[in-house]
């Protein structure tokens, strides 16, 4: 039981941070991992309903467990291995979605998944071996979309992240919706969520008419 | 009820401060339900300090009102939240918050328990981290 009340503990300091994108991008306050967790899973929950065959609980395993190797990891984001230190060049960088050629694309891929997996191991070392087990191969069904729940959750992740950069956008004005619209183009082919994509561009822009 | 004429009646002995901290005071006296959540009232430090550090004990029937106060509250807020969600939907996440609040399946005991157990957990570390953190309300939950 020690054990476990010590991840609990571990676990729980995603409560505290802050989501790496928002830093960057100089939002005050900016939700934390843990609530990232939170709205992603109800999210994933409420619209894997609609996708016909998906097992919900292990959706939602997978998106209450998709975060937490980055106790120790960190956030990471795109931008990571090309960030400026220069506040105005962060600034315009912010505004793009980054592009790398498929190889650059394949090493910071790998190079964040061992990171990330050898902060998994780290954090879930001491717990029961089935507990252990089960966490693993939930996390690499997700990073490596392994199963139609794994892939789904993956994009699921992904419009919660887009959901929030509107609702930023509205709040400060000023914030670059394009690399979230960039991103979404170019990860999502879920029908389920292409469909709420829509539903959150009407939310969002329904007093913007069409250029002609 | 301290009314704005005893104010005018005692303003040669008391200050305006003086009579909106009593007035504060007295609502908490009344208003037993919102007790724990209303502790910023205490704008003396020492007062907060010695108030967070218990958990208040309240009689069966103060507990009965003030639980019952909290679920319609919860129960308003629910429903404008998920008004707008399909009947199904609605439904699952009604049946469940009910079955939580109202302890009906094994599940939502134990949910109900462990909630508690993760807020001691969060009081732990809170301690860990600020050692004048007072851990003794959670302990007296918890208990």
């Amino acid at each position: 039981m020690s054990k476990l009340l010590s991840f609990f503990s571990e676990v729980g300091k995603l409560k505290r941070i802050a989501r790496k994108g928002w830093v960057l991008r100089g939002i005050k306050e900016p939700e934390t991992i843990a609530e990232h967790t939170f709205r992603a899973a109800i999210l994933a929950w409420f619209l894997g309903e609609k996708k016909k065959g998906l097992n919900i609980e292990k959706l939602l395993k997978i998106a209450l467990i998709h975060d937490i190797c980055e106790v120790y990891a960190g956030d990471t984001t795109p931008y990571d291995s090309i960030l400026p230190k220069d506040k105005k060049k962060l600034k315009e960088l912010m505004k793009t979605w980054p592009r790398f050629s498929d190889a650059e694309k394949k090493k910071i891929a790998e190079a964040k998944r061992k990171k990330e997996e050898a902060a998994l191991d780290k954090l879930i070392n001491n717990l029961p071996k089935d507990l252990k087990q089960e966490i693993k191969n939930l996390w690499l069904d997700y990073e490596k979309g392994l199963t139609p729940e794994g892939r789904f959750f993956k994009q699921a992740d992904r419009i919660e992240n887009f959901l929030q950069a509107l609702e930023y956008w509205k709040k400060h004005k000023g914030l670059p919706q394009k690399p979230w619209w960039l991103q979404v183009r170019e990860l999502i082919d879920e029908p389920v969520l292409i469909e709420f994509i829509e539903e959150i561009n009407k939310k969002f822009h329904k007093n913007i008419k069409p250029r002609v | 009820m301290v009314t704005y004429e005893m104010y005018v009646e005692f303003k040669e002995r008391i200050s305006l401060v003086k009579l909106l901290s009593t007035f504060k005071k007295l609502k908490w006296i009344v208003d037993l339900n919102d007790k724990y959540f209303e502790m910023v009232i205490y704008k003396n430090k020492k007062e907060r300090y010695e108030f967070v550090r218990k958990w208040p004990h309240l009689s069966e029937d103060d507990k009965k009102k003030r639980h019952l106060k909290k679920l319609k509250k919860e129960e308003k807020s629910l429903k404008k939240l998920i008004q707008g969600l399909p009947l199904k939907e609605r439904k699952e996440i009604w049946n469940i918050w009910w079955d939580y609040e109202m302890g009906k399946t094994q599940e939502a005991r134990f949910v109900r328990q462990t909630d508690r157990a993760e807020g001691l957990i969060e009081a732990f570390d809170c301690w860990k981290r600020d050692k004048n953190f007072p851990t003794k309300p959670w302990w007296q939950h918890a208990d």
